[in-house]
């Protein structure tokens, strides 16, 4: 079976030759990856199959919102972090930026 | 798998995809929020230190294609360099002091017979130590896909066009080896050095989507 992932020869729309800068976020987030697999706690092959895994609606996003989903993913899967802790923190961090505290 | 069982394949993952100009801009700030709450979180839990985190950010910084550009200068300006970057790229770029992180460089060299570009269909391998964050059309479902199958038409998109008589050659990335285009170097650049030579090296041109070009 062909997976999500293996996409070449795959009819699809023209290719848009722009190339906006990338943004803060995005960065960070290939930054914790590239610490993670510094410090051996994740290899590339882990985040690979993490990406292939992901579900489609996820997997079709643009492609650091799918490395994000992926990271959460393994955080999870290695005990490091869990989407609900993630997710509590997510609110807690907005709450911090609506309330200026 | 071969090209010709592609076409037999339905491809049902189109279905769901989101256009990324019909995303509103609430749902960037959701992804600014998940990178800050898994620093904040991993750093808490003395996963990482954000000491680790800054390094990494700083070498991504310090990545990009003025690195590759003065590898094909010095491959342009010297041939024994050349011959070595075009036996074994991962040892080669390491006498220029760039590290390829464990990964393997394999430099493809384009002549008047053969054209390369490089791709990564599986995912959007790159060589970031040397030419830095991919661009967003190298990362888009549409390179991917059609590089490999269309290459012409691809380049013709960039306003490149190769001759009917040159081959097009489309190497496909993987997790562990990564491309990088040695340009051809243009006439009339007889005179220059290689810090000049270095100016009209584009990322596009390692790439292999665009040609150097010395008429500016």
């Amino acid at each position: 079976m062909q997976r999500q992932h293996d996409m070449g020869g795959m009819p699809s729309g023209p290719v848009d030759p722009d190339s906006p800068p990338t943004a803060p976020w995005a960065k960070l987030i290939t930054a914790t990856v590239g610490a993670l697999r510094e410090k051996k706690l994740m290899t590339v092959d882990e985040m690979r199959r993490a990406l292939e895994d992901l579900p489609s609606e996820q997997y079709d996003r643009d492609y650091f919102e799918r490395w994000a989903e992926a990271l959460t993913d393994l955080l999870e899967e290695k005990g490091l972090a869990t989407h609900d802790e993630i997710a509590g923190r997510m609110d807690e961090i907005r709450r911090r930026l609506e309330g200026g505290t | 798998m071969a090209e010709e069982e592609r076409g037999h394949v339905e491809a049902h993952h189109h279905d769901h995809e989101v256009a990324p100009e019909n995303r509103d801009v609430e749902e960037t700030g959701h992804y600014e929020l998940m990178a800050t709450a898994i620093r904040e979180l991993l750093v808490e839990k003395g996963v990482v230190t954000p000491e680790q985190i800054r390094e990494q950010l700083e070498f991504m910084d310090s990545r990009g294609p003025a690195l590759g550009a003065e590898i094909v200068a010095r491959a342009w300006t010297d041939e024994a360099f050349k011959e070595r970057l075009l036996e074994d790229g991962t040892a080669a770029v390491d006498e220029l002091g760039i590290p390829m992180a464990g990964l393997e460089l394999v430099v493809v060299e384009n002549t008047p017979d053969t054209h390369n570009m490089i791709v990564c269909t599986l995912c959007s391998c790159y060589p970031r130590t040397i030419l830095g964050l991919p661009p967003d059309w190298y990362k888009s479902k549409s390179y991917r896909s059609r590089a490999v199958i269309e290459p012409r038409a691809v380049l013709e998109e960039f306003g490149t066009s190769i001759p009917e008589n040159t081959t097009v050659r489309v190497h496909d990335s993987n997790a562990d080896m990564r491309y990088l285009v040695l340009p051809m170097r243009p006439e009339g650049t007889g005179g220059w050095d290689a810090e000049r030579l270095a100016g009209i090296v584009t990322r596009d041109c390692m790439v292999g989507v665009a040609l150097p070009d010395a008429s500016g």
